[in-house]
């Protein structure tokens, strides 16, 4: 490979991403989609000059690398919540500076998952018990993931606003990379060309 | 199994400034992608303490799981930065309170992109021997 000097458009963006859309080893088993970094999204973030932050991963975070499968249904629970809310409260701090250096956020899901999606979160209503599998089980449906809903919850609660959101698609149980990957890439393109979300926050989060 | 899992079972804590910014010579973000690692990113050196700190424990609790479970974990950063832009400072002794030895290191301070490339190949993770 070339070794050729970092070129980042120097425009004031930033996107607050999904933390597996930079590293698929916080994907739980069978739902990584790359070795490492989801190909072609750094490139498109630099292209419309958005530097790149990382949201955690709540179910890393709650239960490991080595975590088994769970639907919306299974982390929709009140401990979960408290966890997910106590990232929120972490991560409120680092979203309200960038708002307060007057850049543009935006924030990047991961559409399908039970925990990280914006547009699309994942049912699996007959999951719990003994782990096991059938198609179908694991349905994509409109809707935020539990992380997603209480991030936007503790930032509007301290009064910083949701940023400009969208997700992209790629926990699917039918994931084809040649056949979904250009179109999760598209709409990222087409959403980050509209730019992130300007606003005046307080200067101390309440 | 569902799905074949393509991992590679390597992750980089970067420095901020090495992804967004030009605090490397070269483009490590490139390298580490043809390299097959994912990547840990916290906030930018200049941010105050009282923004991150309490990111940076779960940050290190991911980074300690993933060693335990056999990935490689690594750190690339720059002497250059404050904190090497990795917030040594906090980092460090978070590693040090789990009891766990420090992570490989690589400085892009004085480098080249082909010692980065040595570097990340050099060796194979556990969970992958």
């Amino acid at each position: 490979m070339e070794a050729v000097a970092v070129s980042i458009t120097s425009t004031k963006r930033v996107a607050f991403v999904a933390h597996c859309l930079v590293n698929q080893n916080a994907k739980v088993q069978e739902f990584a989609r790359s070795p490492g970094v989801v190909p072609g999204v750094v490139e498109r973030l630099r292209k419309h000059g958005y530097r790149i932050q990382q949201l955690p991963c709540p179910e890393m975070a709650f239960a490991g690398v080595d975590r088994w499968w769970q639907g919306r249904e299974l982390y929709d629970k009140a401990n979960y919540r408290r966890h997910c809310s106590i990232l929120a409260e972490n991560m409120a701090a680092p979203i309200a500076e960038f708002y307060r250096r007057g850049y543009e956020v935006a924030l990047i899901g991961l559409d399908g998952s039970p925990s990280s999606g914006v547009r699309f979160t994942g049912k699996a209503k007959d999951w719990g018990g003994r782990p096991h599998f059938q198609d179908g089980d694991y349905e994509v449906v409109e809707g935020m993931g539990v992380w997603m809903e209480e991030l936007k919850r503790g930032l509007e609660s301290r009064g910083i606003p949701w940023p400009r959101a969208s997700g992209m698609l790629l926990d699917t149980t039918d994931w084809d990379e040649a056949r979904d990957l250009p179109r999760c890439l598209d709409e990222l393109e087409e959403f980050l060309a509209g730019g992130g979300l300007v606003a005046e926050v307080p200067d101390v989060a309440p | 199994m569902l799905h074949p899992d393509p991992r590679a079972y390597r992750v980089a804590l970067v420095a901020d400034a090495i992804v967004n910014e030009d605090a490397a010579p070269y483009d490590v973000v490139a390298f580490l992608q043809t390299a097959d690692f994912g990547m840990v990113v916290l906030p930018p050196s200049d941010f105050a303490v009282s923004t991150i700190a309490s990111i940076v424990e779960y940050v290190v609790d991911d980074l300690a799981d993933y060693a335990s479970k056999g990935y490689r974990v690594v750190v690339v950063a720059s002497s250059a930065l404050p904190g090497h832009g990795v917030w040594d400072d906090l980092v460090g002794p978070e590693i040090a309170r789990r009891g766990l030895s420090p992570f490989e290191r690589f400085d892009v301070d004085g480098t080249t992109a082909e010692d980065l490339v040595e570097f990340l190949g050099a060796v194979v993770p556990p969970a992958l021997v």
